[in-house]
This record gives C-alpha cells, sequence and structure tokens, in this order.
C-alpha cells in the first residue's frame, strides 16, 4: 500500500473510531478504495450523487453530470479558488443502485470526494416546536410605539414593558433588543440584503413584498436565465430544494422561511401588522430580504444548502441567515469532512473577493445553536467561523430548549413555549389562514442577530465606515447585555425545571443590543489615563456587559505604541478590567482578545468558541476631566 | 560712568521690565478668546487628536473631540472663567475640567499650558460642519 493511501485511508477511519468511541454519528459510509464516501445511503436522494474532483470526464466513467454550483459570469477566477469548480452533480441510472455506483467511482483515483445527497433535518424537528394560532392580546403596551405597525405592540423581543398580563408573570422589562433607540439612528438600508436560508419566503406577503430583494437583470416569468447566473425566472431568489420556482405552502411546509424573513425586515411603520429589527422607516429603507430555499415540503439536502449560499454570495447579500441544522458533528474537522461542498460554498460566501455590503470586507454568516438542550451546539453553527445563537425567554434568562456550551457564542429573544406570547413574526396564510402567527426556537433568535447585523451594516454605510469581516463580527459578539450573573437557581420547562448554572459560560458573550451595535459601529469611544497613575479600565464598553465572564486570551501592544505610552509593566486584564500605568503622555491602541461562548477557542478537533478583538483607544495624559473630556 | 549712573540704568531697566510684566499680565485675553480654535499641536503625542472648541463670550463652550479616524466625535458644553491669565471651567454635567490652564494668545494662535503639558490651537472660521453634523 502507498503511502498516500496508507495516509487516506488513516483520515477515513480515524473519525469513524473516534465517533466509535463517543457513540456518535460515524462520518464514513463505507470505505471501497482510496476515496471514503461521505454520509449515508439510507434516505438520500438515490439519482445522484455528489463528486469532487478535477477531471470530470474521466471520474464520471460514462455517467451523466453536471457541476453542481453554475459559474456565475465574471466569478471563475474566485468559483476556482475555492474549488467550487470542482463539484459535480453524477446521476445514478434509474437501474442501478446509488450505493453500487458510489462504490465504483471510490475507486477512481481522479476523485477527491463523494457525498450522498443526504436529507438535513432542521433543529426544530427534534422538539418540534408548534406554530401557534395568532391569539392577540387587545391590550395596549403601557409604553407609545415608534413605528405604527398594529402588532409591534406584541412583540416583546423588540420592545418589553414588562407588561405581566401580556406577556407573561415572568417577563421581565427590558428584555428587549432596544430597537427603539436603535430606529432613532436608523432603521435600515435598501442596498444591504439579507439571505433567508430557509424555507422560500412568501414574497407576495403584504409586510413583507416591499422588502424583497428584486433581481432587476431578470424577466419574470419568461422561463428564460436572462441575466445567465445559471437560474430562470429567479426574481426575489431562487427554489433550489425543487430547482424552481419559490414556494411556501405545500403540504410539509410550515412557514418558517417567511416567519424568519418576518423577524429579519417585515416593512416597517406602514400601518400594518408587524415591525421587525431592519425593516426600515416606512420609507423604503429597510433592508433587502432574498428567499434562498433549501426546504420545499420537508424536502431538502446538502446540495441545495451548498447552491443556495453560492447563490447569495453571488446577488449580493452580506448576511446568510440561517436558521436550520445540517446534522451533529462533533468537531469542525468532521464537519467540513463531511458537507464539504456546503463547507466549500459558506467559505465562498465570506471571502474577501465576495463582499457585498462595501462595509466589511467579507460578508457575515448567523446560524442557530439548535433546539435540542444538548450542551452543545448543533453544525453548522457550531463551526468557529460562523456566529452562533442560542436562545432566551422574556424572563431574561436561557429558553429550555436552547442548545448551549461549546460552539455558541450569542444570545438572541427566540421565545418560549411556557409564556403567554412567542415570537411574533409573519406567515403565509395559505397555512394556516392568517398573515401572522408565533413561533419560537433558536431558529426565532437567530434572524433577530442577522437583522442586527444588518442593521449595523446600514448604519455603517451611513456614516461611511468601513470595517474588517472580523472587526464587524466582534462588534456584533460585543453588543451585549449581560446575562452570567442571572444564571442562577433553576427555571421550569415544559415537563420539568432545570438548573440555570448549567447553562453559565455557555450562552455566549451576552444578549444581543441593536443600540449597543450601532454605538460600536460610531465608535467605542477612547479611554483617559492619568499619566504616571495606576489606572483600571472597565472592559465592558469593548467586550460586552458580561466582559468579567469571558477568557481572555491575549492582549497586544504594538512597540510603537507602548512607547509613545511609556508603558513599563504589561497591561494585565482580570475581572473585566485592565490594570495599565502610563509613564507618558501620548496616545496608544491596545488590543484584547477573547473568547466567544465558553472558555476554549474551537480548533479542527474540538467544539469551543469564537475568538474576537477588540481595539482600546488609550490617552494618557496628565490632567485629565471626570468625564473624558478634553479640557 | 559712575557706579551710581550704572544703578540707576539697572533700575530703570527693572522697572520698565516690571512696568512691561504688568502690561503683559493685564492683558484682556477674555477679548481673543471668542471664536472657533483647532488643536495643531501638544507635547507628547505623535498623533494628535481631533480638538475643535468654540469660545462664547457668553462664557459657554462647545467641545468636539475624537481620537482616531473611525469614530465619531464626542460632543461637550459648559461654561468657562477667565481670571488674568488663568482659563478654568466646567462640563454642562458639572464635572470641573482636568485642570486650570494659563492661557496666552498671539497672532491668532492660542497657547494652553497645565503642569509640563503644552498645547497650541489655531483660530478658524468655524468649525466644520460635517463634524457639527454627524454630532446632531
Amino acid at each position: 500500500m502507498s503511502r498516500n493511501r496508507l495516509t487516506i485511508l488513516h483520515m477515513a477511519v480515524l473519525p469513524l473510531l473516534l465517533a466509535g468511541c463517543n457513540g456518535r454519528t460515524s462520518l464514513v459510509e463505507e470505505i471501497h478504495g482510496p476515496v471514503p464516501v461521505i454520509g449515508s445511503a439510507d434516505g438520500a436522494d438515490g439519482s445522484r450523487i455528489l463528486v469532487q474532483t478535477s477531471d470530470i470526464e474521466s471520474a464520471a466513467e460514462g455517467l451523466s453530470y453536471e457541476r453542481l454550483f453554475p459559474s456565475t459570469p465574471g466569478k471563475e477566477a474566485i468559483e476556482h479558488k475555492y474549488g467550487l469548480d470542482t463539484w459535480y452533480v453524477v446521476s445514478i441510472p434509474e437501474d442501478k443502485d446509488v450505493r453500487e455506483i458510489s462504490g465504483r467511482l471510490s475507486q477512481n483515483k481522479t476523485i477527491r470526494s463523494i457525498e450522498y445527497c443526504a436529507p438535513l433535518t432542521r433543529p426544530t424537528e427534534s422538539d418540534k416546536l408548534q406554530v401557534e394560532d395568532l391569539a392577540l392580546s387587545t391590550k395596549a403596551a403601557k409604553e407609545p410605539v415608534t413605528m405604527n405597525d398594529p402588532l409591534f405592540k406584541s412583540q416583546w423581543f423588540l420592545f418589553n414593558n414588562g407588561d405581566k398580563s401580556m406577556f407573561g408573570q415572568n417577563c421581565v422589562a427590558g428584555c428587549d433588543v432596544n430597537i427603539k433607540d436603535a430606529w432613532s439612528l436608523c432603521a435600515g438600508d435598501p442596498s444591504i440584503i439579507v439571505a433567508v436560508v430557509d424555507e422560500g419566503v412568501k414574497y407576495t406577503h403584504p409586510d413583507l413584498a416591499a422588502n424583497m430583494w428584486t433581481n432587476t437583470e431578470e424577466i419574470p416569468d419568461n422561463g428564460i436565465d436572462d441575466d445567465g447566473n445559471g437560474y430562470v425566472d429567479d426574481i426575489h431568489g431562487y427554489n433550489f430544494a425543487d430547482d424552481g420556482a419559490i414556494s411556501w405552502s405545500k403540504s410539509g411546509d410550515d412557514g418558517h422561511g417567511t416567519h424568519v424573513a418576518g423577524l429579519v425586515a417585515a416593512v416597517n411603520n406602514n400601518g400594518t401588522g408587524i415591525s421587525s429589527v431592519a425593516g426600515g422607516s416606512g420609507k423604503g429603507d429597510g433592508v433587502r430580504i432574498m428567499s434562498c430555499q433549501i426546504f420545499s415540503g420537508g424536502r431538502n439536502d446538502n446540495s441545495a444548502v451548498a447552491r443556495a449560499i453560492k447563490y447569495a454570495a453571488d446577488n449580493g447579500a452580506s448576511v446568510l441567515q440561517c436558521s436550520f441544522g445540517l446534522g451533529r458533528y462533533y468537531s469542525d474537522r468532521a464537519f467540513s469532512e463531511s458537507l464539504s461542498a456546503v463547507k466549500a460554498a459558506y467559505d465562498y460566501f465570506r471571502a474577501p473577493e465576495n463582499a457585498n455590503s462595501g462595509v466589511t470586507d467579507g460578508n457575515i454568516v448567523v446560524i442557530s445553536a439548535g433546539n435540542s438542550h444538548n450542551n452543545f451546539a448543533e453544525y453548522p453553527g457550531a463551526y468557529r467561523d460562523y456566529i452562533c445563537v442560542s436562545a432566551i425567554s422574556q424572563d431574561n434568562l436561557p429558553a429550555w430548549y436552547s442548545n448551549y456550551g461549546p460552539g455558541v457564542n450569542i444570545a438572541a429573544p427566540g421565545g418560549d413555549n411556557t409564556f403567554t406570547l412567542t415570537m411574533l413574526s409573519t406567515l403565509p396564510s395559505e397555512l394556516k389562514g392568517n398573515d401572522y402567527g408565533f413561533m419560537h426556537g433558536t431558529s426565532q433568535a437567530t434572524p433577530v442577530v442577522s437583522g442586527i447585523a444588518a442593521l449595523g451594516l446600514s448604519y455603517a454605510k451611513q456614516l461611511g465606515r468601513h470595517f474588517s469581516r472580523d472587526e464587524f463580527e466582534a462588534m456584533i459578539l460585543s453588543a451585549v447585555n449581560p446575562l452570567e450573573d442571572r444564571l442562577t437557581g433553576s427555571k421550569m420547562g415544559p415537563a420539568s425545571s432545570f438548573d440555570l448554572a448549567t447553562r453559565k459560560g455557555g450562552m455566549g458573550t451576552g444578549v444581543i443590543d441593536a443600540w449597543k451595535m450601532l454605538m460600536n459601529v460610531e465608535g467605542v469611544p477612547f479611554v483617559t489615563v492619568k499619566t504616571g497613575s495606576d489606572a483600571s479600565i472597565d472592559l465592558r464598553p469593548f467586550l460586552g456587559e458580561d466582559a468579567a465572564a469571558l477568557t481572555i486570551k491575549e492582549v497586544s501592544i504594538s512597540s510603537k505604541d507602548r512607547e509613545a505610552i511609556g508603558l513599563t509593566t504589561e497591561p494585565a486584564v482580570s475581572a473585566g478590567k485592565m490594570s495599565i500605568r502610563c509613564t507618558k503622555a501620548g496616545a496608544a491602541r491596545i488590543t484584547v482578545m477573547a473568547v466567544a461562548g465558553g472558555a476554549t477557542e474551537g480548533t479542527d478537533t474540538e467544539m469551543g468558541g469564537k475568538l474576537f478583538s477588540r481595539t482600546i483607544s488609550i490617552v494618557s495624559r496628565e490632567n485629565i476631566s471626570s468625564n473624558g473630556g478634553w479640557l | 560712568m559712575s557706579i551710581k549712573t550704572i544703578l540707576r540704568s539697572v533700575m530703570a531697566a527693572a522697572i520698565a521690565l516690571i512696568a512691561f510684566n504688568a502690561c503683559e499680565k493685564q492683558k484682556d485675553y477674555g477679548k481673543d478668546l471668542p471664536g472657533c480654535w483647532e488643536l495643531i499641536t501638544i507635547t507628547g503625542f505623535e498623533q494628535r487628536p481631533e480638538i475643535y472648541m468654540e469660545f462664547v463670550s457668553d462664557g459657554s463652550f462647545i467641545l468636539y473631540q475624537r481620537f482616531g479616524t473611525n469614530t465619531s466625535f464626542s460632543r461637550y458644553e459648559g461654561s468657562w472663567t477667565l481670571s488674568g491669565d488663568q482659563l478654568s471651567g466646567k462640563y454642562s454635567d458639572g464635572s470641573p475640567w482636568g485642570s486650570v490652564y494659563k492661557i496666552e494668545i498671539s497672532d491668532g494662535v492660542l497657547f494652553l499650558s497645565a503642569s509640563s503639558e503644552e498645547s497650541t490651537y489655531r483660530k478658524i472660521t468655524q468649525i466644520p460642519a460635517d463634524i457639527q453634523i454627524s454630532n446632531l
């Protein structure tokens, strides 16, 4: 056996052994030859498989094939860089078994990877979270609303005045995302596009239609791919599950995509229905929703997800909203190797070459943590590159169902069915006869974060600001209200209580706050310290309100800046404060790197948090005022 | 020249110097200070912060300050008092300035000093509109 073959076999067998040790899902279905076949044939689409190769003519061995990712004019070089031009869908003849063909192709040395087109599971399915009938209280909230949308008063996650008769006995005033303050600065920007990768979005919905992204290069319903992007009549997105027109009310659909879209950008201030995080001010200024449909009547697979993500990148989306899970993996490497076409598409979406907002140098991916109340997040959310969202309810505590622990980066309101109201948003009326309804889950928490990310991009655009993708993600992760101190005692779930201490350090950096996000976009103010004196800098404005609970990985300052403020001892961080002594007047920048979610960062082999860095501007002066004013 | 003459000359020079200094100390900066000023140098800072101040003759002031390019200007306001060449003040939130500054104004340049810190500001016709707008 050649050395190469041995290595490949090790790569294939090792995960299988590891999986066996801990009773977890195996990566490898069968090992016939040098190429492992990834996934399970059970339940997979028997008519096709995914093949990665740089020589498809040899690899297909006479079978018909097509590119998994249609090439987009002008993007060929980027597609090649991220390997998207090496993925193919190979058709299996009707009289052949998919397992047999996969086995045969696995002997072909020109093939790098083979994946079954496997059905995916949505995180909501394990708990069967139900769409509840619309049953709104007619009571008005105690505080006036900023937007004139009549159902705003029932959206506690946007504005929670603590009205127990409306939101439930245990609701806590202020447990919301502080949107009314944020709206005073910015309510959206139509150039910012959020791709909702989910069930199809009902683009004709009265509270969504005006904020739908529209592909102006495509002529509707003419059966022609007018813009040559590989998809016919893709006006508001595309149905990758069925390879056709977007749908939202097939048997098996529950309106999930339409609900998620409404939380991001239902049209604000139109006197209709609900408000949303980034739905504008009623002047056509909401962010736009692109429907990237990957579920249809319960049908889906990994090839649809991969294609949907690339489509979002190629057609202008700067935020990828993903409220789904792709199965249970227990390390970043296992996920990457099991769903390598999907992983390649995510890499492509985040690539600097595809930065779409004009604000950041890469697009932002936001994914749900899952609803199985497990002490780890599901993938792809758990992967260290993406922002993974857990859920709280209106008592300002973790929702009973939310996954927590390694892989989780930030929390957001997601509702809880033990309360009177969960998360109110748009629904296709075809399903339950109403345009609005309640759902709950990390699926609902995630679009709140996606919406706030889009709002942040909108505000940055308004101010003419530019950030690196990493900087912007750090701004999201630090735009939070505290959660850790409340994680004591127990909380009732639908069947039994759970110990809140088990969630400590597992829900992420804190609970997202829209106002704080916009303040981060404006820029964190500098800190003035007195030259020659010991100073203690509160890190909460930089790392979020739970700064004291974060694990700090590194504090760094350049030698030039060190000299500028006469730093003779290293700055030390403890309990959310930085101790520093400057011996010279001057200015410097100090970077603090922390872990978002848990004590350790994720690696290829260990699930963990996401590293993020904030830079603090220090001004050392002999004469300082207590309020930071210059004089 | 007799010793008496020399002493007389030295005395006259000393008196003249004292008289000159007395005139300097009595210079009324209260007339020159009102207007808009931009920070141009400060001891110890390689990269100077962006500071714009407007002193109004009614004793109020507005201050805009920014460190680094990717942040917004912060706006402060309050009141100032001039006593001889000593400039002091407080912010509208009641916080006193970080120091009382010795002031000097010459040829459209404002010098402020306190402890070992010395800063200079140039007079400008108005604070740039985009800075004021960004703080509305």
